[in-house]
């Protein structure tokens, strides 16, 4: 009877310090990427966008995601939230960045013509920006919230592609009718087109462990 | 009882008050900014996770000591960055001390409040910090 309880005894000691030794430490931890240089397609100095994305990945899990509310320059940090590691694990950071520093609205970057040169087409108004306009040039601007954005205080949100007259109107057309939609048609003078356009992203990938 | 005696009490009841409000007011309104490093230090060693912290990095630094008040408090738990750091913190003015360190290579950091009242380290995260340099290209 002795010899099986000290059997059993041996065998559970065993066993907590399999499991203990097989424990690893863990820690809350956050994880910040700074920004020492960033440079657009064009070779300028340029700051991260609202809407940046900064993942902790764990292979493809992702533990947490940080999505700036504000632009990101040279010098300051994206934070993800408080994630628990483990030690002896390998987790990656996955940063997504697009070089659009227009206004940001459904999902796409807008662009007004540059003031005192009125009557530029989308395919102009994109380029001096760095970037493309969007394939077809007829994303829709939902109430107008881009146009009025750029100062246009829309009286009218009609039809057609993204324009606004000012100062002899207070109107805003917006893309609807897809007859309207092309890139290189120029509204007329002193009407400014806004224009989705698309920029280079790039996703930049490190791996850590603590 | 003679006059005496009462003279005695009343004397006695006096000092036994006066020296309750003497224990309050140090415990109330004790000056916790002028913990020394030293002090929040040997704090720190009474943490697994700030102990380990410092023994891996001895080269470490305090960036930053803030005693915190209850607005820090609540601003911190609204805040975009580090919500966690303020969470289930009493709203006490003055209660608590948040400490940042950071190695010498600026890559391994740790945040860590005391609660200077009950001599404890109730908050410790990690920090790591990549230095990252963005070239988008067409």
């Amino acid at each position: 009877m002795s010899k099986k309880l000290l059997l059993t005894g041996l065998i559970l000691s065993s066993f907590i310090i399999l499991v203990q030794a097989a424990g690893v430490d863990a820690a809350w931890v956050y994880v910040g990427t700074k920004i020492v240089a960033s440079e657009n397609p064009q070779g300028q100095t340029f700051c991260l966008p609202t809407g940046t994305q900064m993942s902790v990945m764990q292979g493809a899990t992702v533990l947490d995601t940080a999505i700036t509310t504000s632009q990101t320059c040279v010098d300051n940090t994206i934070w993800s939230g408080a994630v628990n590691l483990d030690t002896g694990t390998t987790y990656g950071i996955k940063l997504d960045v697009s070089t659009c520093e227009g206004f940001e609205s459904d999902g796409k970057c807008w662009y007004k013509g540059n003031p005192g040169s009125p009557g530029q087409s989308c395919t102009e108004v994109c380029a001096d920006k760095g970037g493309t306009a969007s394939p077809g040039c007829c994303e829709t601007d939902t109430n107008c919230t881009a146009l009025n954005y750029f100062g246009a205080n829309c009286g009218w949100c009609g039809p057609y592609c993204p324009v606004y007259v000012y100062p002899y109107y207070n109107e805003c057309y917006n893309c609807e009718y897809q007859d309207w939609c092309d890139c290189n048609w120029q509204p007329w003078d002193p009407a400014y087109r806004v224009c989705a356009c698309s920029f280079a992203t790039a996703a930049f990938n490190y791996t850590f462990s603590i | 009882m003679s006059l005496k005696q009462k003279i005695l009490i009343l004397v006695f009841v006096i000092f036994v008050i006066a020296g309750f409000i003497f224990v309050m007011k140090g415990r109330l309104f004790k000056d916790y900014s002028k913990i020394t490093d030293e002090e929040i230090i040997t704090l720190l060693m009474t943490n697994k996770d700030s102990l380990d912290y410092l023994e891996k990095y001895k080269d470490f630094q305090i960036e930053k000591k803030e005693v915190l008040s209850k607005d820090d408090i609540v601003n911190g738990q609204n805040g975009e960055n580090f919500k966690e750091v303020y969470q289930d913190l009493s709203l006490e003015n003055n209660r608590y001390l948040k400490i940042d360190l950071m190695n010498k290579a600026s890559n391994n950091g740790l945040i860590a409040v005391l609660d200077l009242r009950k001599k404890e380290v109730p908050k410790v995260f990690g920090l790591i910090l990549f230095n990252s340099e963005i070239e988008v290209k067409e």
